[in-house]
């Protein structure tokens, strides 16, 4: 397969899944092939891409020109590869996982949320591959627009107000910050391209710069950046497929891959150099605002009885410190975010699916009622414990590799404060997710906890292992990773 | 005109002005419809002689008599029917008849 | 036989304007509604033709001049061909449209609505192919008399109200015209459109408060901020095609013959000032006022003419920097202003009828797809979605306004955005998102090809905003054909 094909296939194959699934939404084994086929479709394209970007094939595909001088253009970068890589490989999982909890929870409008969680993908994919601003800013609003709609799709009160909290924080942040950002960066250097080295180096003064930054981070809300990360917890009443969609595949990683575009290809060394003319402020103030906001959400999430609640402020812990990573601007520091993402996208989709198990085949949503689970669903809670040990940080699973080179890289720019927040943060995750996972897996058996007799099918275990797994296998990923990114900041001479 | 008393002209603009400036703010300001068209009438009367003053070419002048004329008989049709339908000329009243089912709105 | 069609072909206004105004005249005299329609049509759809094929040979293909017709003081430029092909292809498309109402209207009153219809296109096309003061005057008042008229033939009494503050705001907007055309022609010794830019001036204070008196008056007729006291009254109780035709060719024919005179009068050393800070005062007024009007309305109708007002406004800056390139952006912000409103208008006349309540939209989407589809698209390019008319018309402005330092303009597109991402999501939110609550009422009296303009409109501006070359070609020519001189 050429790689432009590839590419083409990674951002056409989801899209084109959208509209089969709904096409074919009768039979539902039908439907469930294709949904399924296609994103083993796109992954395998992105696993190509991941190949070709490893060799340094530059592939650049553009789809039109709708402003003078600005391309809708997609090209294959390590960063965009191996996230797209990572989030769809993730989301043949997710595949089986909705098809099984479709099945079992017998839900009313299965292809229309397969639809929407198709159509969320190719966002995404087109968020990893966008190969300037203006692009990564049409595939981040059609992300927006796709899964709204997945948000609301139970159609009740709840639902409609979380779909109205997250349109309107979302659209609102990107309209009113993350797009005059992108105005004044086109003002400055008349460009919009990523380019390793940053668009902005040299070009602007200190007081532009830190605006800049300022902009760009609270205008990308899917980062949950305070004080716009509500939307995040608001979200936390929708379906599980969509919070798998949410949390681990779609909104929070495409929140977390433009915090590192942005801070490796469009800032640079504008971001923090040795000169006076950088962001230094508005970054160390970043910093904290995040630091402090991965403490508050650890420290909410231990409040929180519903699991889904707890999780999406969980998750919120864990995006924040890809922030952290980013806004250190040292190679370190952004190598800890990429690999905070993804560890943080493998054991998340392994904690919500394991939570979307549990609701399809318990009813149980409540902290309280996990107590003793792990031992009729000794496979789920297995993934679910792998996968919050992950979350956590602790050795050797891949969270664990993240939070150090983290807190080495926050060490290493002298910002002992900011490791010792990290360390906090990871403190608060265990008490959050530990005592959980625990109990879930030595409490006692309840009596009466199936709905289902027959307990989780096939479609809903089996991606909860895989996913425990993937947390696993990226124990041994975390050196080679280090050097397949290294081309992100290391202009290219 | 100007060329031959320019004195004359001039003062003849200023009450142009003013009588185009009184017929605007009673167009605008009047509770009654009835007076708010004789405003109307007022403005455009006070902006023909304006451009009589200022010796506007004689199309101009036709054309603005012939529009004059034109919001007049419109205005008077309408009058008639918003008295056949509303039984009243007042602006308060129509506007509490038409409010009745709407939630308030901002306004300009 | 092809010299009489070249012949036609370089007289395109005039002839423009005889198929309106002999469509309005047989439409008048038709005995049945439905052949006022067909006839309007007929006579909306050969306008159309006149002036598309002379904006395309003009300022596309740039093969052929257009000729001045001696005796009507008639001449056509850039701005005036991109315009009135925009606003006869959007009054083809109306006039179509009106057939969702025209069959629920009275026989007595259908004939006449149509022809009123066929005037306001007239109006504003015979203002813009004008070429001194007197024809942009004579025909920005039949197209608002006809549209008064139009709003007055409603069926409901509350219309009468809103097409007496109607008259009022016309008809100070035509006294000061009026006045501001007479002190122009004392201070230039002409009241030639043309002749602006190069014009000896004696008396700059005098020209200046002539153009600012005319462009006042225009913009009152175009529903510019805080001059649009008349627009809530006029289209909340308004009938179907007068709402059409107010909300998409009254506004923004007034935009168009804003931005053409304001192209003739900038380049003069002493005008230019002044019509630059007209329309940069009226152009953000509008962005504001128009945006928070929009976010507050309940009324369907009222808030699509409040979020016009708010894209006009954005029109009015983009002209206001003066430039051959504000000028173009101007343009484009138009065309894209006129596409959005047009699906918007007519995919709300096809999915909802006469309704005019919020509520009316809920459920829509499932009930009548395709009209969901044309407000959708719509509210998105509102919103000034990427891939969009309207993101396109904003990053023209952006574009010129920084070139020329004018950062705040930057600051007025985002309010405008803001805006349209609290009503567009609304819109999208009832369409798709709420059950009906009653029996809504649809277009259920529409004929067949009724709901044909709503989806061509919603194609364009999606469409044009991912392909605009074309649309950035002929902007671009327009401005060069008024600032050059020819095409």
């Amino acid at each position: 397969m050429s790689a432009e094909l590839a590419l083409l296939i990674a951002l056409g194959a989801p899209a084109a899944q959208t509209l089969l699934v709904l096409a074919l939404a009768r039979p539902p084994g039908l439907r469930d092939a294709v949904h399924v086929g296609m994103t083993l479709l796109t992954a395998l394209a992105c696993a190509s891409l991941l190949s070709a970007a490893a060799h340094g094939e530059a592939v650049r595909l553009v789809l039109a020109r709708p402003l003078p001088n600005v391309d809708l253009a997609f090209h294959v970068e390590p960063l965009g590869a191996l996230m797209a890589a990572v989030l769809s490989g993730l989301g043949v999982l997710h595949a089986l996982h909705t098809a099984g909890y479709a099945r079992a929870t017998h839900e009313k409008a299965p292809a229309r949320q397969m639809a929407f969680i198709a159509l969320a993908n190719a966002a995404t994919m087109a968020v990893a591959f966008s190969a300037n601003l203006f692009t990564f800013f049409v595939a981040y609003q059609g992300l927006i627009l796709a899964v709204f709609p997945l948000v609301a799709h139970r159609g009740d009160e709840d639902s409609r107000k979380a779909a109205r909290a997250f349109l309107a924080t979302l659209l609102t942040a990107s309209v009113g910050l993350l797009l005059p950002a992108m105005v004044w960066t086109y003002a400055i250097t008349s460009a919009l391209e990523f380019q390793p080295g940053g668009v902005l180096a040299g070009r602007v003064d200190a007081l532009t710069a830190n605006v800049l930054l300022v902009l760009y981070v609270l205008g990308l809300a899917m980062a949950a950046m305070p004080p716009l990360h509500r939307w995040l917890a608001a979200t936390s009443v929708a379906d599980s497929p969509a919070l798998v969609t949410i949390q681990a595949l779609a909104v929070l990683p495409a929140g977390a891959i433009g915090l590192l575009k942005i801070a490796a290809y469009v800032f640079g060394p504008a971001l923090h150099s040795e000169s006076m003319d950088d962001a230094t402020l508005a970054s160390r103030g970043l910093i904290l605002l995040a630091g402090v906001g991965m403490g508050g959400a650890a420290l909410i999430a231990l409040s929180r009885q519903d699991v889904r609640e707890r999780l999406a402020y969980s998750a919120m812990a864990q995006i924040l410190a890809v922030a952290i990573g980013v806004l250190l601007a040292l190679p370190a520091g952004l190598f800890a975010a990429a690999l905070q993402v993804v560890a943080f996208s493998c054991a998340s989709a392994t904690l919500l699916m394991a939570v979307g198990t549990t609701v399809a085949v318990t009813t149980r949503e409540r902290v309280a009622d996990y107590s003793g689970l792990g031992r009729i669903m000794p496979w789920t809670f297995a993934g679910f414990a792998v996968a919050s040990a992950s979350m956590i940080g602790l050795p050797p699973f891949a969270g664990a590799w993240s939070k150090l080179w983290l807190i080495t890289a926050s060490t290493g720019a002298g910002l002992v404060w900011a490791a010792g927040l990290v360390a906090l943060a990871a403190i608060l995750t265990f008490a959050h997710l530990g005592p959980l996972a625990v109990s879930a897996l030595a409490g006692r058996a309840p009596t009466d906890a199936f709905k289902r007799p027959d307990g989780a099918s096939i479609l809903l275990a089996a991606p909860v292992v895989l996913g425990a797994l993937a947390t696993l296998a990226l124990l041994l990923f975390a050196d080679p990773l280090a050097s397949y990114l290294a081309p992100m900041w290391t202009p290219r001479s | 005109m100007v060329s031959a008393d320019p004195i004359l002209a001039r003062l003849l603009l200023a009450m142009a002005t003013t009588l185009l400036l009184i017929g605007v703010i009673a167009a605008w300001t009047s509770t009654n419809l009835v007076k708010r068209v004789v405003g109307l009438l007022f403005a455009m009367l006070g902006a023909l002689v304006g451009a009589a003053a200022l010796a506007a070419p004689a199309a101009l002048l036709m054309l603005g008599a012939g529009v004059a004329l034109g919001y007049f008989l419109v205005a008077a049709a309408l009058i008639v029917r918003v008295q056949e339908a509303y039984g009243a000329v007042e602006a308060a009243e129509l506007d509490s008849a038409d409010g009745v089912d709407e939630p308030a709105e901002p306004k300009a | 036989m092809s010299g009489y069609l070249e012949l036609a072909r370089l007289h395109a206004p005039v002839l423009t304007l005889l198929a309106l105004l002999a469509g309005a005249a047989l439409a008048f005299v038709s005995p049945s509604r439905r052949l006022a329609w067909v006839l309007g049509i007929a006579a909306s759809i050969a306008a159309a033709v006149f002036s598309v094929d002379a904006a395309l040979r003009v300022l596309v293909w740039g093969d052929a001049p257009i000729g001045a017709v001696e005796g009507l003081a008639l001449r056509a430029d850039g701005v005036s061909l991109f315009g009135a092909a925009a606003l006869n292809t959007a009054g083809a498309l109306v006039a179509i449209t009106a057939g969702a109402f025209i069959a629920e209207a009275s026989s007595r009153t259908g004939p006449y609505v149509m022809a009123l219809l066929l005037c306001v296109v007239a109006g504003w096309s015979g203002a813009l192919f004008a070429s001194d003061a007197l024809g942009v005057f004579a025909g920005a008042e039949i197209a608002w008399l006809a549209s008064v008229a139009m709003v007055a033939l409603s069926a409901e009494r509350g219309a009468l109200n809103g097409a007496l503050r109607m008259l009022i705001a016309g008809g100070v907007g035509a006294a000061l015209f009026l006045l501001g055309a007479a002190l122009l022609w004392r201070a230039i010794g002409s009241t030639d459109v043309f002749y602006l830019s190069a014009a000896l001036i004696r008396a700059p204070g005098l020209a200046a408060s002539g153009v600012g008196l005319m462009l006042a008056g225009l913009a009152l007729k175009a529903g510019a901020a805080p001059l649009n006291f008349w627009l809530g009254a006029a289209m909340g109780r308004a009938s179907g095609p007068a709402v059409l035709a107010l909300g998409v060719l009254g506004m923004l024919g007034g935009v168009f013959v804003i931005v053409r005179f304001a192209a003739h009068a900038a380049p003069a050393p002493a005008l230019g000032a002044g019509v630059s800070a007209v329309l940069a005062a009226l152009g953000a007024a509008s962005v504001v006022i128009g945006s928070v009007q929009a976010v507050g309305a309940r009324n369907l109708r009222r808030l699509a003419a409040y979020a016009c007002v708010a894209q006009c406004g954005v029109a009015l800056l983009c002209a206001a920097l003066g430039s051959p390139a504000g000028f173009a952006a101007a343009l484009v912000q138009a065309f894209a202003t006129l596409a959005a409103m047009l699906a918007l208008f007519t995919g709300a006349a096809i999915g909802v009828g006469g309704a005019r309540s919020l509520d009316a939209l809920d459920g829509m989407g499932r009930r009548a797809p395709l009209a969901g589809v044309a407000i959708t698209a719509s509210a998105i390019s509102l919103m000034g979605a990427p891939l969009t008319l309207g993101f396109l018309g904003r990053w023209r402005l952006v574009e010129a306004g920084v070139g020329a330092g004018w950062w705040w303009a930057a600051g007025a597109v985002i309010v405008t955005s803001l805006a349209g991402v609290f009503f567009g999501g609304r819109l999208i939110e009832r369409l798709y998102f709420r059950r009906a609550v009653a029996t809504q009422e649809a277009g259920a009296g529409a004929w067949g090809i009724a709901g044909a303009p709503a989806m061509i409109s919603a194609i364009a501006a999606i469409c044009l905003g991912f392909a605009p070359t074309l649309l950035l070609r002929a902007a671009d020519a327009a401005t060069a054909f008024v600032a050059g001189g020819g095409p």
